[in-house]
């Protein structure tokens, strides 16, 4: 089982998840019971909270997050935020419902007998609106805990990560043991909440039995130990300490392994800790902003992307990026410093069986275009899409597949294995390109730009930690197109743990150095 | 007036709205009085009652209560004094009968104090025993409800008891038995009652004085009933 193998891991995702999910709780619930009251009593409120609580709910929660990455940046702080707008909803609802459905004649008898406004609210409406309140709860308590599964994708961590890691690097059993802990986690919090029904409001009319008592006690120490165990075991405030490195990565198995590798060198080789902002969405797009505002101190970022998608620059005209110039840039824009380059480059290119290369003689784009006709060709939906990829691709070398077929990313090497295609794009590092004994072509007029990989840097950090820059110029030039493509098919294919994977190659550089 | 008058109207209206509802209501009642305010539903009567406790304000005309003007009181201390008593007993849900009993003694200061002795000694003038303290309303019958009501009203030792409407959802014979019960009351705590009831027979049973109202105004006054 997967989990006990990772149970290091998955402690560390759980009690993520436990800290952000019932962090949120405990901020919607109080504001949420909040607002129900205030809508109760103000009718003026109404008119304006209620619709602005529904208005969030129905902001798709992925753009949630996203929205709110240029305000607060990634990670924690956004995720609780994002998580206690969208439970607002059933709280403000449930509590201004059930306090509007206390009976009239019960609060007119006690205003009747002299109670104030205070005690008709402490002594009746409380107490009899606690049951709207708390199955409000109950659905607010299980969204929160699903919806926390997303957090992973803004840097937050939780059992999300191991969902989209999963999903990332092809590997089942992960998405399974995530998505079982994030549902397990649900059920159990449901249920914990249903302890309360019929109980706290006893406890609260101090009418309740010893054993009320005793059960809604204990739930709720349960629940203080649980969560100050998940505290201290994630030290969510540890980013802040100021000997601590954020080390963040894209969502992609190459890009977890890389990652890894950074921080255990940081972790091993100085008195620095590491907190890893992993597999964060959207990539590029999230991390850079996370870089120039200081929230992430480094991460691995390849030639092309910088170049075209942060500096916008076009490409030159032999489609290769000069690093120094790149470097450069980067520096004087963002305070940011590419620390050299790792050694291979992550491009596009086309892959087909090697059987057919063999058969046709085919070693290169060339080669390929003159017996297209007898190929056909699967790629993702934005190949096709974008003016650098397929369009700019068939002028260059004049293919002419005999038929052509658009899917998902991850589906191309299944179509390839069923038989649909015989001929895709492909990744020149993907770990499916050994597993499946493909023939990687070489693209003879440059034609695809090139991706290198380099580690990038916040300058501030590197000159507040000068053992830094030395240190991580070690791994300059020292992964291979090859090492790393058959790093990334030890995760993938062989499902290794990108944490022992990156083990193994410091390890072995270490040897290699001596 | 005598000094023992404890509620004086002097020509007070009251309206929601546009929509009169009371028109220049004069009359006083006198510590130790059980008035009826009867007449046809839309009448008035439970309006008036609310206006004695403040649950309504009053729009014209003078009230005094226990010989303070209405608006130099302050609301919820008046109440303090009184009981109130309403359908069915509108007794809190969550709470045990005990509980219900003791509310009205645990809102005056000091009056937590003594409860349970208090309660004790209520509960045969309302004829219930010590075995339903424990339960919650809606496990008790609608008579038992209501005993636990009128037992909240007076546990207080209030000034004035208000009662609306309080026997109408019961079936003959509880209604009679309470009937007895808040008469039996009235004559040994002799404290003041006001009641709303539509059931001229009930007013003639238990009051001291019938407060005859028709569209929002006095129409008669009958006095002094032989006691039964």
């Amino acid at each position: 089982m997967i989990i006990f193998e990772r149970k290091e891991y998955f402690l560390q995702l759980l009690s993520e998840h436990i800290l952000i999910s019932f962090g949120a709780l405990a901020i919607t619930t109080i504001v949420g019971i909040l607002l129900g009251i205030w809508v109760f009593y103000s009718s003026k409120s109404r008119k304006f909270v209620l619709p602005l609580v529904n208005f969030l709910y129905t902001i798709p929660s992925i753009a949630m997050f996203g929205l709110l990455i240029p305000l607060v940046g990634i990670g924690l702080k956004n995720a609780i935020i994002v998580l206690v707008l969208y439970g607002l909803l059933p709280m403000v609802r449930n509590t201004s419902t059930g306090l509007s459905e206390v009976r009239s004649d019960i609060v007119e008898a006690a205003k009747g007998m002299g109670a104030t406004k205070y005690q008709i609210f402490k002594d009746i409406y409380f107490p009899l609106a606690l049951p709207s309140i708390l199955s409000g709860l109950r659905i607010t308590t299980v969204m929160l805990v699903a919806l926390t599964g997303l957090a992973a994708l803004i840097g937050a961590g939780g059992l999300g990560q191991a969902i989209f890691r999963g999903l990332n690097t092809m590997n089942t059993p992960m998405i399974v043991a995530g998505s079982l802990g994030v549902s397990l986690l649900a059920v159990l919090s449901d249920q914990w909440v249903g302890v309360f029904e019929n109980r706290l409001v006893r406890v609260v009319s101090k009418n309740a039995s010893k054993k009320q008592k005793l059960v809604v006690y204990i739930n709720m120490a349960l629940l203080a130990v649980v969560f100050i165990a998940a505290t201290a075991y994630t030290r969510p405030l540890q980013s802040k300490n100021v000997n601590t490195i954020i080390v963040a990565s894209k969502p992609t198995s190459e890009q977890f392994i890389l990652g890894e590798i950074i921080a255990q060198l940081i972790e091993n080789e100085t008195d620095l800790q590491v907190v890893r902002k992993f597999g964060i969405g959207g990539g590029t797009t999230n991390i850079h902003p996370a870089m120039t505002n200081g929230e992430v101190d480094m991460y691995v970022e390849y030639t092309g992307t910088g170049w075209m998608s942060v500096l916008e620059e076009p490409l030159p005209t032999d489609n290769h990026v000069e690093f120094s110039l790149i470097q450069k840039q980067y520096q004087e824009n963002y305070n940011l410093k590419w620390l050299g380059l790792l050694g291979f480059n992550n491009t596009y290119t086309l892959a087909i069986p090697d059987s057919l290369a063999q058969k046709f003689k085919i070693q290169n784009f060339s080669d390929l275009a003159r017996y297209s006709q007898h190929f056909k060709f699967g790629a993702e939906f934005d190949f096709f899409e974008r003016s650098d990829a397929y369009k700019g691709l068939v002028k260059t070398y004049g293919f002419n597949f005999s038929s052509i077929h658009e899917m998902d990313i991850n589906l191309r090497y299944n179509a390839l294995v069923e038989g649909k295609v015989n001929a895709i794009d492909a990744f020149t590092t993907d770990g499916k390109i050994v597993a499946l004994n493909l023939k990687v072509l070489v693209d003879n007029k440059n034609y695809f730009p090139s991706y290198e990989a380099g580690i990038i840097a916040r300058i501030e950090i590197l000159e507040r930690f000068p053992q830094l820059e030395p240190l991580l110029m070690k791994l300059n030039q020292k992964i291979s197109t090859e090492t790393m493509t058959n790093m990334n098919y030890e995760v993938e294919v062989l499902k290794k743990d990108p944490r022992i994977v990156a083990k193994l190659f410091l390890e072995h550089l270490k040897e290699q150095q001596k | 007036m005598s000094n023992l008058t404890i509620i004086r109207f002097t020509d007070v209206g009251f309206s929601y709205g546009e929509q009169s509802v009371l028109n220049n209501i004069s009359f006083s009642v006198d510590k130790g009085e059980f008035i009826c305010l009867t007449g046809k539903s839309g009448c008035g009567k439970s309006t008036l009652l609310r206006l004695i406790n403040g649950l309504l304000p009053r729009r014209e005309g003078e009230i005094e209560i226990l010989n303070k003007n209405m608006a130099d009181w302050e609301l919820h201390q008046l109440r303090r004094k009184m009981g109130y008593v309403l359908q069915e007993g509108a007794l809190f849900p969550h709470l045990t009968a005990y509980q219900n009993m003791c509310y009205c003694l645990n809102l005056i200061e000091g009056g937590a104090k003594d409860s349970e002795e208090r309660i004790n000694e209520l509960l045969p003038l309302v004829n219930l025993d010590r075995s339903i303290l424990k339960k919650f309303p809606d496990t008790l019958s609608g008579g038992q409800r209501q005993r636990v009501g009128i037992l909240r009203a007076i546990a207080h030792n209030p000034e004035i008891v208000l009662m609306d409407e309080p026997f109408s959802a019961l079936d003959a014979e509880t209604r009679m038995n309470l009937q007895v019960l808040v008469k039996n009351i009235h004559q040994k705590l002799n404290t003041t009652f006001v009641m709303v009831t539509h059931d001229s027979d009930e007013a003639e049973r238990l009051s001291t004085r019938i407060i005859h109202m028709d569209a929002g105004k006095i129409k008669s006054t009958l006095n002094e009933f032989p006691s039964e």
